[in-house]
């Protein structure tokens, strides 16, 4: 063992952070939700985005809402039991400046999806609400796939 | 702001990859840090016990399902010993 960064040389250093990268790649690896699962969760999102656009008042895509929430939600239950089951708590809150940044970008994304979506529909515009909820469903699909600990970070490792 | 500080408590191949496991998620079970390291578990307790005094991991032992369960995680005073090891590391190389 070292006592101070002067006795560590590049190389050394070089590959003890491609054994870290490796290591936090499998870890990510493991961390990721099973795709089935990953495709619950990513078409409730996107059927909830298109019923959200879809509601007025003489119809009932509020019922879509509903469902679509339940549905989004239960299978995110079912994840984090499972992943207790596995011996691995996921993280609820942003724990690094990296994650909490990714959140913010996140939630700004979908909240301007789901805004911006619900608005072009009820100006007449009818297609933006297949199209925002498809993107909304692909954006949340990607990012639960490669970004499972919701550090960008991580995500960069994972592509080396 | 992270500062980058080599930190020769965690440098160790083991104990540098304990932390980068325990980044990642709120709390990981013991059985699931010793398969990942592929280590005996008295290496694994051994350095988890070195962690644990320099309050960088939390151990937290809880009956689950009818059964014992040692969960780990870090502190914030790992993470941020962890990144700052890291980012140390990285200067090095970056300084080459």
């Amino acid at each position: 063992m070292h006592n101070n960064d002067k006795s560590i040389s590049a190389t050394e250093a070089k590959s003890t952070l491609e054994s870290l990268a490796k290591i936090e790649k499998d870890t990510n690896v493991s961390l990721r939700m099973p795709l089935w699962l990953n495709f619950i969760v990513s078409c409730s999102y996107g059927m909830g985005v298109f019923s959200w656009a879809s509601t007025r008042h003489e119809n009932l895509w509020m019922l879509g809402v509903i469902i679509s929430a339940v549905v989004f939600f239960l299978a995110i239950a079912l994840h984090f039991y499972s992943s207790r089951l596995l011996g691995v708590k996921p993280k609820f809150a942003p724990k690094s400046k990296s994650e909490v940044i990714l959140g913010l970008l996140l939630a700004i994304f979908f909240g301007a999806v789901l805004a911006l979506t619900r608005e072009f529909s009820m100006s007449g515009i009818w297609w933006v609400s297949y199209a925002g909820s498809v993107i909304a469903a692909l954006v949340l699909a990607y990012m639960m796939h490669c970004y499972p600990t919701g550090d960008y970070k991580m995500g960069t490792r994972i592509n080396d | 702001m992270i500062k980058a500080k080599f930190d020769p408590l965690i440098h160790g191949q083991n104990r540098l990859q304990i932390c980068a496991i325990l980044t990642l998620a709120a709390e990981i079970e013991f059985k699931v840090v010793r398969a990942k390291l592929e280590v005996s578990d008295s290496v694994l307790s051994k350095h988890l016990k070195s962690l644990e005094e320099a309050h960088y991991v939390r151990l937290s032992k809880r009956k689950d399902m009818g059964r014992q369960r040692t969960w780990l995680s870090l502190t914030p005073d790992g993470r941020t010993a962890y990144s700052g090891h890291v980012q140390a590391l990285q200067e090095i190389v970056g300084n080459v």
